[in-house]
């Protein structure tokens, strides 16, 4: 274990950040692993309903030759319409049987793909649900050795309380406030009036509300700062609001972040971030950077 | 637009961020971290490409199955 306390506080939230990490991971991998199922199916079915379409056209189809084929073995003369009638009629058949023959193989090639589908789907939750409980519980009990060792080093427990300074290098700290991490609870942001969404679309609060917690946050806590962000938005592509700085400025830049101001009864009101502390509620997220005054 | 498509990009995103918020902690490296990996990080995004094949390749069939179907 490391001998100094600022060591083990970085060990700390680096084993935090890999829980936050992997419980964040399965919470997304869980949500559209369904999601396609769940979409993979009802295809499936709308496929369904088609190709029943398909063959009772076909049905029709068949009916009306067979009766153009009855009336022109009845006719002795003149019979030329009633032969091109017929040979309009097969040639409906053999179209309504291309049709049926090939939604009939795209219901089956579907159903095949729902199958195997299925059972990549269950091995992975399975695998998810494993994985996902041993690395939470080893990172969970990790950092309370963790704690409980820097207690004993006399340096006071991290986390606990609803208010965890973490100006981070690199992240806004100025005469205006600095970011601390407050807890939800802590927060009243109940509003008169209905959230509307105009400004930022809901699923980009969303996404950026994701990225926080997965990646941001937990970088914050390990120290990173600006620049890291920036480089890791060039290996991976990213660009805008929907990048790790874009997040990072949103949630850590003064001019951005979400403000608060500490009330006489010790809770929080909300100055800037509405949006934002909701869409975090709506996601069971507890707790999010914020500048208290 | 495919019809399992946004839900493989989801899950795409999902894992990059996983991979960021892991990547982002190589500070903290010794016994414990590569127990840690060699228990369950490394086989859980084994499990999660071979699932993100599978989504692929869900995508794929169900395309076909659409092509076939707007014949």
């Amino acid at each position: 274990m490391t001998a100094n306390a600022d060591g083990v506080q970085a060990q700390i939230a680096a084993v935090d950040a890999i829980g936050s990490a992997v419980q964040t991971f399965a919470g997304r991998a869980r949500a559209s692993s369904d999601q396609a199922r769940s979409l993979a199916r009802a295809f499936e079915r709308e496929a369904g309903e088609e190709h029943a379409r398909r063959y009772e056209e076909l049905k029709d189809a068949r009916a009306r030759r067979d009766a153009a084929a009855q009336v022109l073995r009845a006719c002795t003369e003149n019979c030329g319409g009633l032969e091109r009638a017929l040979a309009e009629a097969e040639s409906a058949v053999q179209v309504a049987t291309r049709r049926a023959d090939a939604s009939a193989r795209a219901v089956a090639q579907i159903g095949e793909a729902i199958h195997g589908f299925s059972r990549a789907h269950g091995t992975f939750t399975t695998a998810l649900d494993n994985h996902v409980s041993r690395a939470t519980g080893s990172t969970s009990q990790l950092s309370s050795q963790l704690q409980q060792y820097l207690g004993s080093m006399g340096e006071g427990n991290r986390p606990g309380s609803h208010e965890r300074s973490s100006v981070p290098p690199g992240s806004s700290s100025n005469s205006r406030g600095s970011v601390a991490n407050v807890a939800l609870s802590q927060i009243d942001d109940d509003r008169s009036e209905a959230l509307t969404f105009d400004k930022v679309p809901r699923d980009q609060v969303v996404s950026g509300l994701d990225r926080l917690k997965s990646v941001v946050e937990p970088a914050v806590a390990m120290g990173k700062g600006s620049e890291y962000f920036s480089s890791r938005d060039t290996s991976a592509g990213l660009s805008g609001d929907q990048s790790y700085s874009g997040v990072h400025r949103w949630f850590y830049d003064s001019d951005h972040a979400i403000k608060l101001t500490r009330t006489e009864s010790g809770r929080y009101a909300v100055t800037n971030g509405y949006h934002r502390l909701a869409v975090a509620r709506a996601m069971g997220i507890d707790s999010l950077p914020a500048i208290v005054r | 637009m495919s019809i399992v498509g946004p839900e493989e990009m989801a899950f795409e995103r999902a894992l990059a961020d996983l991979d960021a918020g892991l990547q982002s902690t190589e500070a903290w490296r010794d016994d414990q971290r590569t127990r840690l990996e060699r228990s369950q990080l490394i086989p859980l995004r084994a499990a999660a490409n071979t699932f993100l094949q599978a989504l692929r390749s869900l995508d794929k069939s169900l395309d076909a199955a659409r092509r076939l179907l707007a014949e």
